[in-house]
């Protein structure tokens, strides 16, 4: 259990972003909450600026656990949370996903009611998950069409239906390499989870269906989720973005290039590629011929040099090692 | 009816991964006076052989290996362990196994199926089910031995 005390350690220290991990069971729970209220200056200051959200998962079909004694301890702190279930079709879950979805929902809302019966101000993120298990090979397939339908569409629809915001995945594969599946299977369901709706999406640069984290696919994704965002923005029409009047000013034969009109809107038009290369064959073999992947190589070893995240303050980082050190020996003390 | 038919009945109802047909064919096999260990033999633990080799060439899939599986282990079960032990008669075994899904862990699927290619194979698995504490494993192991 100390390893998931060390985890969150290392992730204080070492981002400026929101967290949402896992801490299994209500002791882990209480240290990693009385580590983020050392963060941000006490238990009342954390309800009103949580800077991290509690994933927990329930045991599919239908059970909980000890492990989601987490879930009391961080709604009596009115921290979020959200439970992830993860029905496998035909294995822990009816072969449908409809059938597997109303085993999702059946576990939410117990994560839900047990959390409201605790304290009724808990902030909830919901989930509506049916994955596929490969019938061949047994493992859950991050990658699948099935499985991108399962996290997304059926998840976006209940949880409107609840008006709850909702959670699930992007931007994972079950290709070992950041190649061609995975770039594919990414864009599938990153986009399904955008057009979809759905609000906190994650697994980013997961490979082999989520036994492998990697930093270059995780640069990739960072690409790909900038089209997504594109498509999800959609097609503006109204006077301004159809342009009557410039293209009757233009008339025919003529060019847009000079036009305000043109210069208004293109940086807010198009998407730029930081990643992928839309450069001509010629251009392309000039600069090395490189692959995507070469090139999100390099990217992630720049950006692990260059980024330094800020740092706590020197007293804060004390505090949270101790916290982590009298926890474990308090729990060497119960084995 | 030859024996012949009825253990390639036998084979055919695992193939079928209907529990309710395995049973009834197996029903069907003892009141003929077929010998129980020879129903296990050259009947059910062949079909689930069949099953496991298909499934290792990528035609069939595990829930087929799963839904076999728990068909033979409820024949052997409900009918056919009841019967040997009755005729005190006694399955040739090229080993005996102790088998269970440890402590603090419930999943058992994986478990199972071991168990059940072992029992396939001619083995004597002694299935201890899930979160099983070690203490029974060994009392197991010294029971069997």
């Amino acid at each position: 259990m100390t390893e998931y005390l060390h985890e969150f350690e290392v992730l204080f220290n070492n981002t400026e972003k929101p967290i949402l991990y896992s801490c299994p069971g209500a002791y882990a729970a209480q240290k990693v909450l009385e580590m983020a209220s050392t963060i941000v200056g006490g238990k009342d200051e954390l309800r009103k600026r949580p800077i991290l959200t509690l994933y927990t998962e329930t045991v599919t079909p239908l059970a909980f656990s000890s492990t989601n004694e987490n879930i009391i301890e961080f709604a009596k702190a009115e921290v979020p949370f959200t439970n992830g279930p993860v029905p496998m079709l035909g294995a822990s879950a009816p072969m449908t996903l409809s059938g597997a979805g109303v085993v999702s929902n059946s576990e939410n809302l117990a994560t839900l009611t047990l959390s409201q019966l605790i304290n009724p101000h808990t902030p909830v993120i919901y989930t509506c998950w049916a994955t596929p298990m490969d019938p061949v090979t047994s493992r859950c397939s991050f990658g699948a069409p099935e499985f991108a339908l399962g996290t997304s569409v059926l998840n976006a629809t209940m949880a409107s239906y609840y008006g709850l915001p909702s959670y699930e995945f992007g931007g994972c594969s079950d290709s070992k390499l950041p190649d061609a599946q995975a770039g594919a299977e990414v864009m599938m369901n990153s986009m399904m989870a955008g057009l979809c709706g759905v609000n906190l999406i994650h697994d980013c640069g997961y490979l082999a269906g989520g036994s492998i984290g990697s930093i270059e696919m995780a640069v990739t994704c960072n690409e790909i989720i900038g089209m997504v965002s594109r498509i999800v923005k959609g097609v503006e029409v109204n006077d301004e973005t159809l342009a009557v009047d410039v293209i009757r000013a233009v008339g025919p034969e003529g060019h847009f290039m000079s036009q305000k009109h043109t210069l208004k809107h293109l940086e807010t038009e198009l998407f730029f590629p930081k990643l992928f290369d839309r450069t001509s064959e010629v251009t392309w073999a000039k600069a090395g011929k490189k692959d995507v992947r070469d090139i999100a190589k390099e990217k992630a070893k720049k950006i692990l040099k260059e980024h330094f995240p800020e740092t706590l303050p020197k007293d804060v980082e004390r505090q949270l090692a101790q916290i982590v050190k009298d926890a474990e020996k308090e729990l060497l003390k119960k084995i | 009816m030859g024996q012949e038919a009825i253990f390639d009945e036998l084979v055919n109802a695992v193939l079928s991964f209907d529990a309710d047909k395995v049973m009834d064919t197996t029903r069907k096999a003892l009141s003929q006076g077929i010998d129980p260990v020879s129903i296990i033999d050259d009947g059910l633990a062949k079909g689930l052989r069949v099953v496991g080799k298909k499934f290792e060439d990528g035609e069939l899939f595990l829930m087929h290996l799963v839904a076999a599986a728990e068909a033979v282990q409820r024949a052997l079960k409900e009918l056919l362990e009841p019967e040997i032990s009755k005729r005190k008669e006694k399955r040739e075994s090229l080993g005996r196994i102790v088998i269970g899904t440890v402590a603090g862990d419930i999943h058992d699927i994986g478990k199972n199926i071991v168990a059940a290619l072992l029992f396939a194979s001619g083995f004597e698995a002694h299935d201890l089910g899930k979160d099983v504490p070690v203490e029974e494993f060994v009392n197991k192991a010294k029971e069997v031995d």
